[in-house]
């Protein structure tokens, strides 16, 4: 399938005219929602008002949701906000592009490369290997401030655990200017993030340790992070689909400029659930849509799930969870893309208890899918100096314990919901985001280890996983 | 010719379906029969309320609000001549313009600010994304605009909200606009900083923010 979507490209210039708000209220919209009806895909709760499948056990609903996301792709296309047409596919395009998926990927580089490739679902590859099923990824992202950011990224660059990096941490402030997209200073804070992140690894003994900095920053500024002593070809970046089946002349820049670099790139399949793409279960449709659309219009070498709650943003509530788990669920099933960066990407709560049980919710679902974990940041992602490596950590293991239990997803099922049970209520009252502890609060900062109130809690958690849930982490 | 009430209840089984002509032809209905302005309002009010509880409980998603909003929008003509003529006036909860700032095109955040506040009976122009600060003030002048909110979803467009607090007061206007900003990174703390009267946290937030603002709370 490579070079095709140079093919699909074109038709931003010849496919029809959609204005962008037609495209959401009268064709886009629509279309999910008559898709969803027609496979009768739904989303339920039980009486405890939490989902009853969360982590997806009927495979028969797996393979309608299947179905539902790819015709739902080839009716609604893919709108160019700049030339306001609609890319459209046909069904054996599509068909093509998930067959020819990529097969595994490799990030980082030397001695600190790593590869991965697809895990179906229940797939644990070796038992007791002592290592996480497949790839576990550490992600700051959120504003960082300058007198923690090395400490941040070093407290996850110590976690062995880790194999793949996320630092988004963006440097909001530099030599008295506080930066704006676009201007010579957001170039100049990209050259700095690249440099701190790269001398944070060095340090740390991984310095060709993967970064898939996911940064919200205009094209010029990352390409001027390439540059000189910058970016490594082992790390990667992201081409965006913007949310809900839309693409524009920016995002394909960064995908044709990424592609001729030779760089990994990834993307994320995404649903802002309550708010264009509606509830959990169309949300959980459009999610698949866009991984699906993803892989046919740019082909990035890796995928991963970010579905968040609108009304009060979360990433990894029960809507969260569904929409991500069933979204991989069906990808696993049906290509053989290298596992997913699973669920949750981000904590609603600070460091601390409930954001222990939000990435254990995370990781459990996840790799029981096939998916790999990912974990560290909290508050929502937008509190300042919210992101430790402990929590990478945990997901790792989380994940390693799943593989090693040989859980079924059904077992997976419970047990998720129990992990909800410790936290979706403070989301649901929208409390959570002031729950646990900042980074500085919690960490030594000199030699950037966890202090012992968060390494009780974190033990703590373990302990209550053990006990409720029945499942052996060490 | 169908009475009030029946006109009433197919106006607010217009807005429920999202019928975006329809609620047009509606509101015009009403006007014709001689409903009051005013009446016609509080049936456009109440049924919108009602699609933002929807809204809240997720029984109703953005597109569908949009169109129902679209077609009130244009019901809006009909009832501003009812109101010229019979020399009613009606109680407005105020207007807002709101766009996500220059250099920043996200816009999921702010269009369910602007959903909660329409359905909250705020007159909502929505500005789009990649506003500049001039433009915002371009609009509120133009649109008589009582409160002014500026989305930034990332911390680098952050001082852009900044750099719109500094046009608006340069320009001596500080007095007359309330300015709100919102965002994934923005905190209390910045808008503070930065000299704005409100915050929201997210669009609930906004929404009593809005109210609180213009002592309708």
């Amino acid at each position: 399938m490579k070079g095709k979507f140079l093919d699909f490209w074109r038709r931003v210039e010849t496919g029809p005219i959609m204005f962008e708000k037609e495209y959401m209220t009268r064709h886009y919209y629509p279309l999910l929602k008559q898709t969803c009806e027609k496979y009768g895909f739904k989303y339920e709760e039980g009486t405890n008002g939490l989902p009853s499948e969360v982590v997806p056990c009927n495979n028969e609903t797996i393979d309608n949701i299947w179905e539902a996301a790819k015709e739902f792709v080839v009716k609604c296309g893919v709108l160019c906000q700049n030339t306001e047409r609609v890319i459209y596919f046909t069904e054996d395009e599509v068909n093509d592009a998930m067959y020819h998926v990529p097969k595994k990927v490799t990030v980082g580089s030397h001695t600190d490369e790593y590869t991965w490739k697809h895990r179906g679902l229940e797939d644990y590859g070796v038992r007791n290997s002592g290592k996480n099923p497949n790839v576990a990824m550490g992600r700051i992202l959120g504003p960082i401030t300058d007198d923690v950011y090395e400490k941040v990224g070093m407290s996850f660059v110590k976690e062995p655990m880790v194999d793949m990096m996320h630092f988004q941490g963006v440097i909001a402030h530099l030599d008295g200017v506080d930066i704006k997209p676009f201007s010579p200073f957001e170039m100049m804070s990209e050259m700095k993030r690249v440099s701190k992140v790269k001398d944070v690894c060095r340090r740390g003994g991984r310095p060709y340790l993967h970064d898939g900095a996911s940064m919200p920053i205009s094209l010029q500024a990352e390409m001027m992070g390439t540059y000189g002593p910058g970016i490594n070809p082992g790390d990667a970046h992201h081409v965006y689909l913007q949310p809900h089946l839309k693409t524009n002349y920016d995002e394909m820049c960064r995908a044709l400029m990424w592609h001729q670099f030779g760089s990994q790139t990834w993307g994320i399949g995404m649903a802002y659930i309550g708010s264009i793409p509606g509830a959990a279960a169309t949300s959980a449709v459009n999610c698949l849509a866009e991984l699906i659309a993803y892989e046919t219009l740019y082909q990035p070498t890796m995928l991963g799930v970010w579905p968040t709650d609108a009304l009060y943003f979360s990433n990894s509530s029960k809507y969260s969870l569904f929409v991500a788990n069933w979204a991989v669920a069906a990808m696993h099933k049906h290509t053989k893309i290298p596992s997913i960066l699973g669920a949750a990407w981000q904590m609603t709560s600070r460091i601390g208890y409930e954001y222990f049980w939000e990435t254990a919710a995370g990781a459990i679902g996840s790799v029981s899918l096939g998916a790999g974990t990912s974990g560290g940041t909290g508050e929502q992602s937008g509190g300042t100096n919210c992101a430790a490596g402990i929590g990478a950590r945990f997901a790792a293991e989380v994940g390693r314990a799943v593989g090693e239990a040989d859980l079924k997803r059904e077992e997976a099922n419970e047990m998720v919901i129990k992990c909800l049970g410790k936290y979706q209520k403070f989301i649901n009252d929208r409390t959570a985001h002031k729950m646990g502890w900042l980074f500085q609060e919690c960490y030594d900062l000199d030699t950037i280890e966890p202090l012992d109130k968060l390494n009780k809690v974190y033990k703590k958690v373990k302990g209550e996983m053990r006990k409720e849930l029945g499942l052996r982490i060490d | 010719m169908a009475n009030k009430d029946e006109l009433s209840d197919n106006l607010r089984e217009k807005i429920k379906t999202f019928d975006e002509d329809g609620i047009e032809a509606a509101i015009k209905e009403m006007c014709d029969a001689g409903i009051s302005a005013v009446e016609t309002v509080a049936v456009i009010g109440e049924t919108m309320n009602y699609l933002g509880k929807l809204f809240e409980k997720m029984e109703v998603a953005l597109p569908e609000l949009v169109l129902a909003g679209d077609g009130v929008k244009r019901g809006m003509v009909h009832i501003e001549k009812a109101l010229e003529e019979t020399g009613e006036e009606i109680e407005k909860m105020g207007t807002v313009i709101h766009g996500t700032v220059q250099g920043d095109i996200h816009s999921v955040g702010k269009d369910m600010v602007e959903m909660f506040l329409m359905t909250s009976g705020f007159d909502v122009t929505d500005l789009g994304t990649d506003v500049a600060p001039r433009v915002f003030i371009e609009e509120a002048e133009r649109l008589g605009a009582d409160i002014i909110c500026a989305s930034a979803l990332m911390s680098t467009s952050m001082p852009v909200q900044r750099d719109l607090v500094d046009f608006i007061e340069a320009k001596g206007l500080a007095d007359k606009y309330k300015i709100m900003v919102g965002g994934g990174p923005v905190t209390m703390a910045w808008a503070e900083r930065i000299g704005a009267d409100g915050w929201g946290k997210d669009a609930v937030e906004a929404r009593t923010m809005a109210m609180k603002l213009l002592g309708k709370d």
